[in-house]
């Protein structure tokens, strides 16, 4: 599709989580809605996968099976081999909203996810204050934060344990277009830096394009794996630029070619 | 600006008193109310009934908060708790404090079981009510960030769901302390021998209006005051919600 070919060395790095066809159907006054239907992937170590799709594409579900708050879900799951059955702190997950605690300080709520709250952890919350750029604001409680530092302090608070998998659900969905550029570049920095195996969903296939090695089409009712699509572009990438542009126009058309699909999406 | 209306109707009170159009043995003046006060307190006659009553006040609010607190911790957190208990409570709820009053002097006697004992249920409910609801309502999307880093339920009651249910607790309390004071009104006008209730009582007998009136100024001093000690503490343990 172009000619860069970066950083594309799969073959050779390990699966982190494997989904094998992973179903998920819904009970609803006796009517019974599939909502994930026969899901095939394997996300590599390190890798940043982008999970897109219109409302209704099951896309959340996918996130909430893996993160394990979803249990009853057919087809297996597994990461590093071993199957997903309830949420742990192998997993980081940062929702759409920044649900911090509001008693706690910015740096209580990052370290909320340690085992013990020991004085040996203290380095570890001051190195994510610096990856996440809030270290003048570690005393601060979260209503004297912006959206934008809300979400940034979520980030750095799912990343306590050093997760196998970051998981994120539409992390910037909230956000103004503005901080949304400027948290996208600080995701990318932090991934690019520790290498967490992530998982992103959004509705926004520009920030997908931006930020994942490999952007996971969705379709809905059944929610469905549509097609993967890689994106072999450096990082840090331009929005703008022609090789971007024609992927993006790839996956928009992905979208307005599926036959007999109704599908609402917005970027 | 809150103030302006009551220093108004005062000077106009004391005005109207001053110049004879209302009887002093019907309502004396806010002057005469204040040397009231003051001489009560000289004598040394107002100290033991002052006491009495913030005495009962307090031991039957720390007793009726404590069972509030309980029942609606465990209402608040278990719904099938919630669905047995609620129904019953409610109802006692509507019962009207004067209603108690027989039942518990006849129960506990005249002394001060059944005085205690009456404003524990005042405050009980109040408490209860607001604090199970508050537990009911804290954010599950708080309890679900506790879920991903696998929070044992002990730990998501102690870290997530007392601090997220704080606010409303003290709310809670505040209301309970209220009633209390209702309460405390109703157990001394019916048979004490001392406290403010049983001085409004006396006063009544004796007809002495400015002995009345100081009582209910009184009380409002003592419930204005006991409710700002429990909203700044409050306020201080929650002053992050603040900037």
């Amino acid at each position: 599709m172009n000619e860069e070919s970066p950083v594309n060395q799969k073959e050779n790095r390990s699966v982190k989580l494997s989904i094998n066809s992973l179903s998920k159907t819904y009970q609803v006054k006796g009517e019974e809605i599939t909502v994930l239907s026969d899901i095939n992937l394997e996300v590599y170590e390190g890798e940043f996968v982008a999970i897109v799709g219109g409302s209704g594409c099951g896309k959340s579900t996918f996130l909430r099976i893996i993160s394990g708050f979803i249990k009853d879900y057919l087809g297996t799951a597994r990461i590093n081999g071993l199957n997903i059955y309830a949420p742990g702190r192998d997993r980081g997950f940062v929702f759409q909203e920044s649900r911090l605690f509001p008693w706690l300080t910015v740096e209580e709520n990052i370290g909320f996810g340690l085992q013990n709250n020991s004085k040996k952890h203290s380095g570890k919350i001051e190195e994510l204050l610096t990856l996440v750029g809030l270290t003048n604001f570690s005393k601060a409680y979260p209503h004297q934060l912006s959206g934008g530092m809300a979400q940034r302090c979520a980030i750095a608070r799912a990343l306590i344990n050093h997760p196998e998998i970051l998981l994120l659900d539409e992390p910037f969905g909230a956000l103004d277009a503005m901080t949304k550029v400027t948290l996208q570049e600080e995701l990318l920095k932090i991934h690019e830096k520790d290498k967490t195996t992530t998982i992103l969903v959004t509705h926004d296939i520009e920030e997908a394009i931006f930020l994942a090695d490999r952007v996971i089409v969705m379709t809905p009712r059944p929610g469905r794996i549509h097609k993967i699509i890689p994106v072999n572009l450096y990082h840090p990438r331009n929005r703008n630029e022609s090789a971007f542009v024609e992927i993006r126009k790839h996956i928009y058309n992905e979208f307005f070619t599926s036959p007999k699909q109704e599908i609402e999406y917005s970027i | 600006m809150g103030w302006i209306l009551p220093i108004i109707i005062i000077v106009f009170w004391q005005i109207s008193s001053l110049k004879g159009f209302i009887p002093s043995d019907w309502l004396p003046s806010p002057f005469e109310i204040v040397q009231t006060i003051y001489s009560m307190a000289m004598t040394g006659e107002l100290w033991g009934h002052v006491l009495i009553t913030l005495l009962r006040v307090l031991i039957g609010f720390l007793i009726g908060a404590t069972i509030g607190t309980l029942a609606g911790a465990i209402t608040g957190y278990s719904q099938t708790t919630k669905k047995l208990l609620d129904p019953l409570l409610q109802s006692l709820r509507n019962i009207p404090s004067m209603a108690w009053v027989p039942l518990f002097l006849l129960w506990f006697g005249i002394f001060e079981e059944s005085k205690i004992i009456l404003i524990a249920t005042g405050v009980f409910f109040p408490v209860y009510l607001t604090l199970s609801s508050g537990i009911e309502q804290v954010d599950k999307k708080l309890v679900e960030v506790g879920e991903v880093f696998s929070l044992t339920a002990k730990q998501q009651i102690i870290r997530i769901i007392m601090p997220a249910a704080f606010p409303s607790w003290i709310t809670a309390l505040r209301n309970g302390l209220g009633l209390g004071w209702m309460f405390v009104v109703a157990a001394e006008l019916m048979g004490a021998s001392q406290g403010l209730g049983f001085l409004m009582y006396d006063a009544q007998q004796t007809s002495r209006a400015n002995v009345i009136i100081a009582c209910i100024v009184l009380f409002a001093i003592l419930g204005k005051f006991s409710d700002w000690i429990l909203a700044s503490v409050g306020r201080y343990i929650l002053r992050y919600q603040r900037s």
